[in-house]
């Protein structure tokens, strides 16, 4: 099923981008609400005095001068730092096993429960677990963040390799490519598409756990710092870490998508023949 | 022949039951640290807690505010998906506030709504309802969007009503859609109840997982997970079963009966 989530989603996009005005008006269209809501976020919260909803002038100066100066070394940074160490264990573990397993079937069968059972396990439920192993440092959350990610791509990296055309292995076969190069050229590649989508699953999972596990034991990061905020009833910080996080969920899953159009490229074109 | 296939049947029990085996020598041998369990102790305690009040209330509210976040995540997520998928201006629209909330966990949102509502089970509603809103929204729209043109055509030279042409032809195209959609709506869902639980000591199985940790009670807190664990297998099982019996029609579900 994942699989065809993926695959409607980047022809869709394809078609109604086609199908639309040109894409320059389409995306001032887009653009007008957005704007909107800042302008009467702007004006109506320019006055007010309520303590929970401070003027947005005053949450955009402390953005600036909270995140955009010592916080980015000593907050945005190691926050980032977890996610993308967490995000990359998990896509080498994920990625290599998976292949492993998609290969030799009778492990992956056997397996099959354990797997299952982790991957149905709620990952933030494991935060206290990496607390009360790994302490409040780095080390628990990518651990965790490695951990939990792992799954979803190894399942489907399982899946992927395991659905190859039979046409395709036996052509690669005939043309005596040598075990690596079948794994590499062929079987990875033609399971990409798959591995990819599961890869997206675990950047969210990995982005939930990254925050949760900076709110429940950390001494700091953008989590840490913004639920600090709201303990201490600093609410414009509070407020400009929401807006941050925001931005960094929005520019993390935008890097993906623009990797993600990189190497699917030639099988977002096989769809639209 | 046939006993080979017996064993290779319970091939996976095997291997379960050795991985546990494992966990239990390695810890009982004093190899893992002492903060890690053997298992049987780890099952003893669940098992001591089963029919205690503090578990069994902490599950119920965990399953509550699991099951009202769903249904409003799949309602919200239905209504808007068929607005934006019938309406190419609404789409256009609202693409880059959708996509902004979209990429934006909704954990990130637990500090403004202890603020507002205080450390209290609505937290936990409201974010899972929101969180699990995003896949069942975008998966409708695009099951909405992605009906086949030539059935519409179809249903119009057949000369099908409007009702019947949404019964006949839009649901059960969206609906293999959607079925994905709840499920990772699911997944999403018990995430982040319990990790507002964890995080904010609402009441819950998360918060009862958190109190043994902090009180180095370790057994019953991997009771807990085991527990918690379990029920993400059953809430995934359940919906497996669900979207067959709806969609034994749809070509993934005809071959895997063949």
């Amino acid at each position: 099923m994942t699989t065809t989530t993926a695959t409607t989603e980047s022809t869709t996009t394809e078609a109604t981008r086609r199908r639309g005005s040109p894409r320059f008006s389409g995306t001032i269209v887009s653009l007008i609400l957005p704007v909107v809501i800042l302008i009467t976020w702007w004006f109506v919260s320019a006055n007010s005095t309520s303590p929970f909803f401070p003027p947005l002038q005053l949450i955009l100066q402390t953005f600036v001068e909270a995140w955009l100066s010592a916080r980015v070394m000593s907050d945005i940074v190691p926050s980032l730092t977890r996610l993308v160490v967490g995000f990359l264990i998990a896509v080498v573990v994920g990625v290599s096993l998976g292949a492993l397993l998609g290969r030799l079937r009778i492990a992956a069968y056997a397996l099959n429960p354990v797997l299952q059972f982790f991957r149905s396990l709620p990952a933030t439920s494991l935060i206290p677990v990496a607390v009360v192993l790994f302490g409040i440092g780095d080390t628990p959350k990518i651990v965790l963040i490695a951990f939990v990610s792992s799954f979803p791509i190894l399942l489907n990296t399982i899946d992927g390799v395991r659905n190859i055309d039979p046409v395709i292995e036996d052509v690669s076969r005939s043309f005596r490519l040598t075990k690596m190069q079948r794994l590499r050229w062929v079987q990875l590649h033609a399971a990409s598409p798959q591995v990819i989508s599961g890869m997206r699953i675990a950047l969210s999972l990995a982005f939930v756990v990254m925050v949760s596990s900076e709110m429940l034991g950390a001494t700091n990061g953008m989590g840490y710092v913004t639920l600090l905020a709201q303990q201490g009833f600093q609410i414009t910080l509070m407020w400009s870490g929401l807006i941050l996080l925001g931005l960094i969920g929005l520019l993390v899953n935008g890097i993906f998508i623009l990797v993600e159009r990189k190497l699917l490229h030639w099988y977002t074109q096989n769809q639209e023949d | 022949m046939k006993r080979r296939s017996w064993l290779v049947r319970s091939l996976p029990w095997i291997t379960t039951l050795a991985i546990i085996t494992l966990q239990e020598i390695l810890a009982r041998t004093g190899v893992l640290p002492n903060v890690i369990p053997p298992f049987t102790e780890t099952v003893a305690a669940g098992w001591m807690m089963l029919p205690t009040d503090v578990f069994l209330t902490g599950l119920g509210q965990m399953l509550q505010q699991f099951a009202i976040s769903l249904a409003l995540g799949i309602g919200a997520g239905v209504v808007l998906g068929i607005l934006i998928g019938v309406a190419p201006v609404l789409n256009q629209l609202f693409r880059y506030v959708l996509e902004f909330l979209r990429f934006t966990p909704s954990v990130v949102y637990i500090p403004i709504l202890l603020l507002l509502m205080g450390a209290r089970p609505p937290v936990a509603i409201t974010l899972a309802a929101i969180g699990s809103t995003w896949p069942v929204l975008y998966q409708t729209y695009y099951g909405v969007v992605g009906v086949s043109p030539i059935l519409k055509d179809t249903g119009r030279v057949f000369g099908l009503s409007r009702a019947q042409q949404i019964r006949s032809i839009t649901i059960p195209s969206v609906s293999p859609f959607l079925a994905t959609g709840i499920r990772i709506a699911a997944a999403h869902a018990l995430i982040i109840v319990v990790a507002v639980q964890i995080i904010a000591a609402v009441p819950g199985t998360g918060r009862d997982i958190q109190n043994y940790a902090e009180n180095g009670v370790f057994p019953r807190m991997y009771a807990l997970i085991l527990v918690v664990g379990i029920i993400g297998l059953i809430i995934n099982g359940l919906l497996e079963l669900l979207e067959r019996r709806q969609l034994h029609w749809h070509a993934s579900y005809r071959e895997k009966q063949a």
